[in-house]
């Protein structure tokens, strides 16, 4: 599938890494949930005197599962990741984003209240950034941030939003004085 | 933008296949909900009692379950049927309500957001929602405070306006592109002048 470009996006790309970092939480609770399964079934299976041989096939089964939902889940991230459009026009900022149920939300420049910018951990481990973009709603807060963006492409976008908002501030002011 | 094609619920109806979709869902469950309640429910408890008053109740409580299928459409039809919106060369205009009436103008420099969403159900029907976004009253923090548990969950009404939110569902994809861009000249032609922006 195309991937939805924009100007904003190609200037200022979403990493590549987004999907797998997304992925990561189903990962690694699979990865526990299945130490713990391994383990507890073998030491089950050791007290009560069942066949080694069926414990470890189901277990093995129950990996084979895990492994197939979060290659499901990483391809639904992929998916997720190439309909992530966003765009910052001469006016307005303008995300789109969610495969089955899309949604779309315009922001005015004059509306922003604040750019802030955060990681949470496996952001930390990835090397990515969350640029949230709110108006005074709370829903916006909710739908409006561009996520899994890398180092540079944070910077400029931060820096470009802050100029415009300025910019359309001052321009607002002067018309009125 | 002349007179003859501004934007009202004439040029651009919410439809009535989103009007039956919503609420005959809504009727769905009350359905499903009859079926348990007297597959289920009712042969495995009308055997311990015998009280008249009991079966009275259980009987009242049949009724609203076969009513309430018939009056969520006529509900429905007519709160779209009560809904107007106008989309002017200044102000939006909305009117709303069967019984008691509310009217309110929104200028196009206070709007904060517009959010064009397509449920899954309205994707395969073709239809999109529009809703606007201001900063008015329980919009903001103010509602977080009042109400701590739904504070992830605000998506706020459905159809019409309430609190600072404008709800326009059920267009057709088309029509809530237009629109959509429409709202976006609006503001653009109708700058805010005292920069009540955070920054």
């Amino acid at each position: 599938m195309k991937i939805a470009m924009s100007k904003t996006r190609e200037q200022f790309p979403l990493s590549g890494k987004k999907p797998l970092k997304k992925t990561m939480p189903s990962i690694v609770s699979s990865v526990i949930f299945f130490v713990v399964i391994l383990a507890g079934g073998l030491i089950l299976a050791s007290l009560l005197n069942w066949s080694f041989s069926l414990i470890l096939l189901i277990i093995i089964l129950i990996g084979a599962l895990l492994s197939l939902s979060c290659f499901l889940i990483y391809q639904y991230q992929v998916w997720y990741f190439q309909v992530y459009f966003y765009d910052l026009t001469d006016d307005f900022i303008i995300i789109r984003k969610r495969v089955l149920t899309p949604m779309e939300i315009t922001i005015p420049y004059e509306r922003i209240q604040d750019v802030y910018v955060d990681q949470d951990l496996f952001d930390r481990i990835f090397g990515l950034y969350d640029v949230h973009l709110s108006s005074a709603t709370i829903s916006s807060g909710m739908e409006a941030h561009i996520d899994g963006v890398e180092k540079a492409a944070t910077d400029g976008l931060r820096k470009i939003i802050l100029e415009k908002v300025s910019e359309k501030i001052k321009r607002a002011k002067g018309g009125s004085v | 933008m002349d007179n003859s094609n501004v934007i009202t619920e004439k040029s651009h109806p919410i439809q009535t296949r989103w009007v039956i979709k919503h609420f005959v869902i809504w009727g769905l469950v009350a359905i499903v909900n009859f079926i348990i309640f007297y597959g289920f429910y009712l042969p495995s408890h009308i055997k311990h009692t015998t009280e008249t008053f009991e079966i009275f109740f259980l009987h009242l409580q049949s009724i609203f379950v076969v009513i309430v299928p018939i009056i969520l459409p006529i509900t429905g039809m007519l709160i779209r049927n009560t809904y107007h919106y106008e989309f002017g060369k200044r102000l939006i205009t909305l009117k709303q309500g069967i019984i008691s009436k509310s009217e309110r103008h929104v200028p196009y420099g206070r709007i904060q957001n517009i959010f064009l969403t397509q449920g899954f159900i309205d994707r395969l029907i073709g239809l999109a929602s529009i809703a606007i976004e201001t900063a008015s009253d329980s919009g903001g923090a103010k509602s977080l405070l009042k109400d701590k548990k739904n504070k992830a969950s605000t998506p706020g009404i459905i159809i019409g306006f309430s609190s600072n939110r404008i709800a326009i569902p059920g267009l057709l994809y088309e029509d809530a592109l237009n629109l959509k861009e429409a709202i976006a000249t609006f503001i653009k032609s109708n700058p805010i002048d005292d920069a009540q922006s955070g920054l």
